[in-house]
């Protein structure tokens, strides 16, 4: 996926609606069902987080400059639609509605904290993202790691989130 | 008598430095905006809100911070210039903040150096991008320097 055409638009950022980016989320979520999941029937209930993560992301984006009090940026397109994509590839429809947290940079933590797992990922950038998983009940400490376009390692702790919901 | 002045680089940007004249049991302070208090909380287990560690993620390089730095307050400076920390920490911008010794940082591997600004000369930064387990550390160990109602810290 070439991000280009996000990145090129990032100084307007902060005047972004997710009205915007949602066309070419719906399309993205579209060919990811089509392909690799059960079409969903009009019938069947909306997916909570969907709503809900476009609602927060929309938010994100719209922050005022420095809205952290040290200069901190609104979330950009690119890192908004990065996430939007991400989460269509790795979650499911009975996915625990995560938080987002903005960072200064522009980014965005999305974490899970359920029962004894504590889940985040940390997206600086499309090609700086870091993950951290802790499970009380078997390895207090945790552990991290970074990824990039493969969303794979993400996938267990996703469907431990899923089977706890 | 406030740190000795950072070498700066040719656009004004202190250069990442470990200063030697802060000391580890000198307390750093990252103020919390009044809209952070409000975006970078998460649901605690326990019930209610506490702080996510996102709050010790540093800023992305860029032409304000080509150094990734995260801006912290260095309350000894303040006592130095006559300043009483809580009042100078707490403006219309800031609702609350926390606390954590210079040791911890360091303990990071993270670097605490001087960085005064012409608004704010107790500024100072840490460098280094902590990880996200340097970050869940940091956080159980900071505590509330100005409280904010209702938000937690840590999980109990």
């Amino acid at each position: 996926m070439n991000y280009d055409c996000f990145a090129s638009d990032e100084s307007s950022s902060s005047s972004a609606t997710w009205r915007q980016l949602r066309p070419g989320i719906a399309t993205l979520q579209s060919d990811f069902n089509s392909r690799r999941r059960p079409r969903r029937l009009l019938t069947e209930e909306p997916v909570q987080w969907e709503e809900a993560v476009g609602t927060r992301i929309a938010h994100l984006m719209n922050l005022p400059s420095g809205w952290d009090g040290y200069g901190g940026r609104p979330l950009t397109r690119l890192n908004a639609y990065f996430t939007v994509k991400m989460l269509a590839s790795v979650c499911g429809p009975k996915t625990i509605t995560p938080s987002l947290v903005p960072l200064p940079s522009g980014g965005v933590q999305i974490e899970w904290h359920h029962g004894t797992v504590d889940f985040e990922i940390t997206i600086h950038s499309p090609s700086r993202i870091e993950v951290f998983l802790c499970d009380e009940n078997t390895d207090k400490d945790g552990k991290e790691w970074s990824i990039s376009s493969d969303f794979s390692s993400l996938l267990p702790p996703m469907k431990k989130l899923s089977e706890n919901a | 008598m406030p740190p000795a002045l950072p070498q700066r680089d040719s656009n004004g940007f202190a250069l990442p430095h470990d200063h030697p004249e802060i000391a580890n049991e000198d307390l750093l302070i990252r103020r919390i905006s009044i809209i952070a208090a409000k975006e970078s909380v998460v649901p605690a287990k326990s019930g209610g809100q506490r702080l996510s560690s996102a709050i010790f993620t540093a800023s992305s390089k860029n032409e304000q911070d080509p150094y990734e730095g995260l801006s912290i307050d260095i309350e000894s400076v303040a006592h130095e210039l006559g300043l009483d920390p809580a009042a100078f920490m707490k403006t219309d911008q800031f609702l609350g903040a926390v606390g954590l010794t210079t040791e911890r940082f360091r303990n990071e591997t993270l670097k605490v150096g001087y960085d005064p600004q012409p608004d704010n000369e107790c500024h100072g930064q840490v460098w280094g991008n902590p990880s996200p387990k340097k970050r869940k550390r940091l956080m159980r160990h900071c505590s509330w320097y100005i409280e904010i109602s209702g938000v937690m810290l840590q999980d109990t």
